[in-house]
């Protein structure tokens, strides 16, 4: 005999174990509620066993079901007393033990995230408190310089180069130089803010000794006059040139936020630190960096080198070293500038103060070796460190 | 110690092993459970009294407990079926342990059937299987024959064998049962 492929699957059927019919099954099967493929299998197994096939016999009588259901309610019950009861006792507290254990591996689990999170919250809040404080510091600075100077008269530029300074603390004065500008340049920057603001008169200049090298530890600011009549607008400031430079402060605050408000509450174009006099005389700066606090404070700054050099000294004044760097800087770069030996002297000093003494050394031996009016002072100086 | 549900899902021959191993009391309730309804109603065939019923049933009960515990039972369908006869026609023979031992009612080798399970066969012993089938269906009967291709090849239930052949569907049933015997003897003496 050659069967097809189906066909002989269905010759191995013939010896394919069945299960015996479940009670359910008993009744569906007689009570003929089932599907025939699943009438058919029945059928196979009652093929193989007697048992299930007088079942099947006797469960189509009428008075035999009845007796059956009669009967069986006992049969369990007595099974289950027997079998089942006992195999419960012995696993309840089985069970017991097995779901005190999970219960203590959620808990652990629950402590070891709550940990974790807490963890985070706290470092999170760490972050966000130095944060904090570190924009506090450069707001400190500003509001220590603007009560020193008197809050209508303090240009906004400062604390928005302060704040570009805080981002990029050791600017290089190359790449300083587009966004201060040379003093050539009337485009945007420090410098052309500061020309174009013509913030007239620096009333206070950092007192310095006579003789001997001026230490930053021994600079102070004296806050000598108050413009009474500048408020919030800043002194000769052209209205474009305040909303350019508000629009710049923005930018800058966009990338800072805590200065944002800081900047929001007070002008932004009133924080340059540089002081005003009521007396509106303007002199050229002085020729020697030795020119002591009595003479620059009669002084306004015409020259944008000069308000430069004066706004660095203050900074210096002040302590906020980098500042006053980044500024000395600028003009030390140039060798044409006016305040280029004064300017590489301070820049020696700051670097001095903040114990860079290599650099401060190889500047005061730039400045020995060069000759020229700082020499003298370049050479102490030298001696000293 | 695995629940009761987890052994309602066991088929009787690891229930069996279990009970041969460890004698689990789940593994014994839930076999005894399984079959229980069977030996009622097979009860009721030779009982008219409810009460009897109930009473030979625990009886058969207690007593295929003690069988599972101290005998090896390898199908244990038929094994329940021969007991409960024994205990509800007791004049048939004085001796019940004679009819357990003569085993008439299985087929020589009780794991034939399950040897055949297509699902845990490969396909060369498959092959090989229905080749031996097909020589050993030559030494049935033509009537057996007959009853056995339109059962399982054709699909066809008892009662539609029965009317085309005119007969009873019990004796179409009966007609399969000793063709499958007949070839499962000749496969297990080796005869093919």
């Amino acid at each position: 005999m050659n069967y097809k492929p189906d066909i002989q699957e269905k010759i191995l059927g013939i010896f394919t174990p069945v299960r015996c019919l479940s009670e359910l099954q008993l009744q569906q099967y007689t009570g003929e509620r089932m599907p025939a493929f699943e009438q058919h299998l029945i059928q196979q197994h009652l093929v193989d066993c007697e048992l299930c096939s007088e079942a099947v016999e006797m469960f189509r009588r009428k008075s035999s079901r009845q007796k059956f259901e009669g009967a069986m309610p006992g049969i369990h019950e007595a099974l289950r007393k027997e079998y089942f009861q006992s195999l419960h006792r012995v696993a309840s507290p089985q069970k017991k033990a097995r779901n005190l254990k999970k219960e203590k591996r959620q808990e652990k689990v629950l402590i070891y995230t709550w940990s974790a999170v807490l963890g985070a919250l706290c470092l999170g809040g760490i972050l966000y408190l130095g944060f904090h404080y570190k924009n506090n510091a450069i707001a400190g600075n500003a509001n220590q310089l603007s009560n020193a100077s008197g809050p209508e008269n303090i240009a906004n530029q400062p604390v928005a180069s302060a704040v570009r300074q805080q981002q990029v603390p050791e600017a290089d004065p190359a790449k300083d130089a587009p966004a201060t500008s040379r003093p050539g340049d009337k485009a945007t920057g420090l410098k052309a803010v500061a020309g174009s603001a013509q913030i007239p008169e620096p009333a206070a200049r950092n007192t310095e000794p006579e003789t001997g090298s001026p230490k930053p530890g021994t600079l102070r600011s004296e806050p000598k006059t108050r413009n009474p009549k500048s408020g919030t607008t800043p002194i000769g400031v052209a209205p474009d040139r305040q909303k350019s430079h508000h629009d710049s402060s923005r930018n800058t605050v966009h990338h800072n936020p805590p200065v944002a408000s800081l900047n929001n509450d007070t002008d932004l174009s009133s924080n340059v630190p540089v002081r005003e006099k009521k007396d509106s005389s303007r002199v050229q700066p002085h020729s020697s960096p030795l020119h002591s606090v009595a003479d620059d404070a009669n002084q306004p700054p015409t020259d944008p080198d000069e308000v430069m050099y004066t706004s660095a000294k203050n900074y210096l004044a002040q302590g906020n070293f980098e500042n006053a760097i980044s500024r000395f800087k600028f003009l030390a770069s140039d060798a044409g500038n006016k305040y280029y030996q004064q300017a590489k002297f301070q820049l020696a000093l700051c670097y001095k103060a903040k114990g860079r003494n290599g650099k401060a050394r190889k500047l005061l031996k730039e400045i020995v070796s060069g000759g020229g009016i700082m020499k003298a002072q370049a050479e102490a100086a030298l001696q000293d460190l | 110690m695995p629940d009761n549900q987890h052994f309602k899902n066991l088929p009787d021959r690891e229930l069996l092993q279990r009970i041969e191993k460890n004698a689990e009391p789940g593994a014994i309730g839930t076999l005894l459970e399984r079959y229980s309804h069977l030996i009622v109603i097979v009860c009721l065939k030779y009982m008219d009294k409810e009460a009897d019923v109930s009473l030979t049933t625990q009886k058969i009960l207690h007593q295929l407990n003690i069988d599972l515990q101290n005998h090896h039972i390898k199908n244990f369908s038929s094994w329940v079926y021969r007991l409960t006869r024994q205990y509800c026609l007791p004049s048939r023979t004085s001796n019940p342990q004679v009819l357990l031992t003569q085993n008439s009612e299985d087929y020589p080798d009780e794991d034939f059937p399950e040897l055949l399970n297509p699902a845990t066969l490969t396909s060369s012993e498959k092959a090989g299987w229905i080749m031996r089938l097909q020589t050993v269906f030559t030494i049935l009967e033509k009537e057996e024959q007959d009853c056995i291709t339109q059962f399982y090849i054709e699909g066809k239930t008892f009662e539609e064998i029965a009317r085309q052949k005119a007969l009873p569907a019990e004796t179409i049933r009966k007609k399969i049962r000793e063709g499958k015997k007949k070839m499962a003897a000749a496969l297990a003496t080796g005869k093919i």
